[in-house]
């Protein structure tokens, strides 16, 4: 379990963070959310040790994560942001290394299996300078999972990377979930939809929301959406609103041949399918879609960092 | 754990070294160096027609003013370029690790350099009969001289992102401590003892004084110590 307690950051003027508290438990995937320059970063640094927080606290395991906790970086994997690697040596050498620091016992074994899941056989004798940008990537994740840690710390691990490359970084996420604590900072929305259990916003150094992907649905969403479409004898605009409670608008969205599609916004708590139904089978309706529009976190994430 | 232990220097030791080896840097350097040695410690010789590396001595902390930070330019600098700091420092490695191991493979790689020179006094013994106790002194006391150079140069690479910045900084503070020691005469006492010559001279005339080495070890201490601090002001 990782508490982060009141962190707070600077550089000279600069407040990168503000007053940041949240918690994360055991077995759990946080998505860290937020435009460029938010301040995840940063967070992430303070989580990893690599930068030391102006004041509040990082316990890791109920371990304070002050300078040089050494322990604690033993169960830290970490992918910094733009994967840097050291260019001079090929990839064998570079998890050799890793390896090494990392004590891991019968270390040749546990990099061939890394490289089987990483699926860096291909390169692995070839100079990291001579990567594209996808196998980098992979050996950068190769290194931070070497030890198997319990916890993962990625930041934007699919950044640049084509869909494909993006996919396989995401599959190698899900792949490697089990009992760890991992945390994925990334502006790409549906990744954390994807893959993540959790999702603090950051923006501007602060905590915006946090909470299940479901939560903040909620947050945002103060009203219902439904669509509704099929072949009507009548115009719902005007003949809903009389027959049911609750609603506060309907627009007529598009209009093919005699199949009609409308959005219906009604209060947050009410759902009106059931009766819409009941109401189309009365009228003789030919329905061909029915269902609740659901929000997406990029429709969460432009209204909160608006 | 503690935050010092032999097998994680070793670690960045060996990572440095490898490193060295992988890129064209440590070849091209050291034969320049070898080269321009060599001639310095040949020309003498035969115009003098004595056994003996005495100039050869003289004019050598000159060529490790260049020498070294050419070794040492790229040891912090290039990983705090590339950004390898972070990886390296998330790593289970202290700030102490980091420094000791990658000071002592900066050492290691120039004295691998100067003892790729022994083939000179071996030469020697070949043509004539020098003095061994001497030459065993003068090379004592380079060795004296590049434990507190190297340390220097990886101070000054410790403080910037830009390698040639590294080179330069560290050139001109081991030609501060180097001019001091050529300039005796015009300096007060007490400056002239800060100076190279005033304690590497003892070791090429023959000379190991305690005192001479304190020098050189505690200098090389105390920038070690300053890396430590630039290293954590620029992680915080």
């Amino acid at each position: 379990m990782i508490e982060i307690k009141n962190v707070t950051k600077t550089f000279g003027k600069v407040v990168a963070l503000n007053n940041v508290s949240f918690d994360i438990n055991d077995n759990e995937i946080l998505g860290l959310l937020g435009p460029n320059g938010a301040g995840k970063t940063t967070l992430m640094r303070i989580i990893t040790g690599f930068l030391i927080a102006d004041s509040g606290v990082v316990k890791i395991n109920g371990k304070l994560n002050s300078e040089e906790s050494l322990d604690l970086k033993m169960l830290i994997g970490y992918l910094p942001e733009n994967n840097p690697l050291y260019e001079d040596m090929n990839v064998y050498e570079y998890l050799d290394f890793i390896a090494e620091t990392r004590n891991i016992k019968n270390n040749k074994n546990r990099i061939k299996e890394v490289v089987e899941i990483c699926k860096l056989n291909d390169v692995l004798l070839r100079n990291i300078s001579e990567l594209s940008k996808g196998y980098r990537q992979r050996v950068g994740f190769a290194a931070a999972i070497l030890h198997d840690p319990k916890i993962l710390i990625l930041d934007e691990p699919t950044a640049g990377l084509d869909p494909n490359q993006a996919h396989e970084v995401r599959q190698l996420i899900k792949e490697f979930k089990k009992d760890k604590i991992i945390i994925l900072s990334t502006h790409i929305l549906s990744e954390v939809e994807e893959v993540a259990d959790k999702v603090v916003i950051i923006n501007k150094g602060e905590i915006i929301a946090q909470g299940d992907i479901e939560d903040l649905h909620s947050l945002v969403m103060k009203k219902n959406v439904i669509k509704i479409a099929g072949k009507f004898n009548k115009d719902l605009t005007e003949y809903l609103p009389i027959l049911i409670k609750g609603i506060y608008q309907i627009k007529l969205t598009s209009q093919q041949d005699e199949i009609k599609e409308y959005e219906i916004e009604t209060e947050k708590d009410v759902d009106i399918r059931e009766e819409l139904f009941e109401i189309a089978v009365k009228e003789k309706w030919k329905l061909v879609e029915l269902h609740r529009v659901s929000v997406s976190l990029q429709d969460i994430f432009m209204e909160l960092t608006k | 754990m503690r935050s010092l232990s032999k097998e994680r220097i070793l670690t960045i030791f060996k990572k440095e070294f490898r490193l060295y080896f992988n890129s064209p840097i440590a070849y091209i350097v050291i034969s320049i160096f070898l080269v321009i040695s060599g001639f310095f410690y040949s020309r003498p010789l035969f115009i003098q027609n004595y056994a003996t590396m005495r100039h050869y001595f003289d004019v050598l902390p000159l060529f490790l003013l260049f020498f070294v930070p050419a070794i040492s330019m790229k040891i912090f600098s290039e990983e705090y370029k590339t950004g390898t700091i972070e990886v390296i420092y998330t790593l289970p490695f202290s700030k102490l690790d980091i420094i000791l191991g990658k000071y002592l493979s900066v050492l290691t790689l120039v004295c691998g350099g100067i003892i790729l020179t022994l083939i000179y006094p071996i030469s020697l013994f070949l043509i004539g009969k020098p003095d061994v106790g001497m030459l065993f002194s003068s090379y004592l006391g380079v060795i004296f001289l590049c434990i507190f150079f190297c340390s220097i140069g990886v101070f000054a690479s410790s403080v910037t992102k830009n390698q040639i910045v590294s080179y330069i900084i560290a050139f001109f503070i081991m030609f501060i401590f180097f001019i001091i020691g050529k300039m005796g005469m015009f300096l007060p006492q007490w400056l002239y003892y800060a100076g190279i010559d005033f304690h590497y001279d003892n070791f090429v005339r023959g000379i190991i004084d305690i005192r001479d080495i304190i020098f050189f070890i505690s200098l090389a201490g105390f920038f070690i110590y300053l890396t430590y601090v630039s290293m954590s002001y620029r992680i915080r």
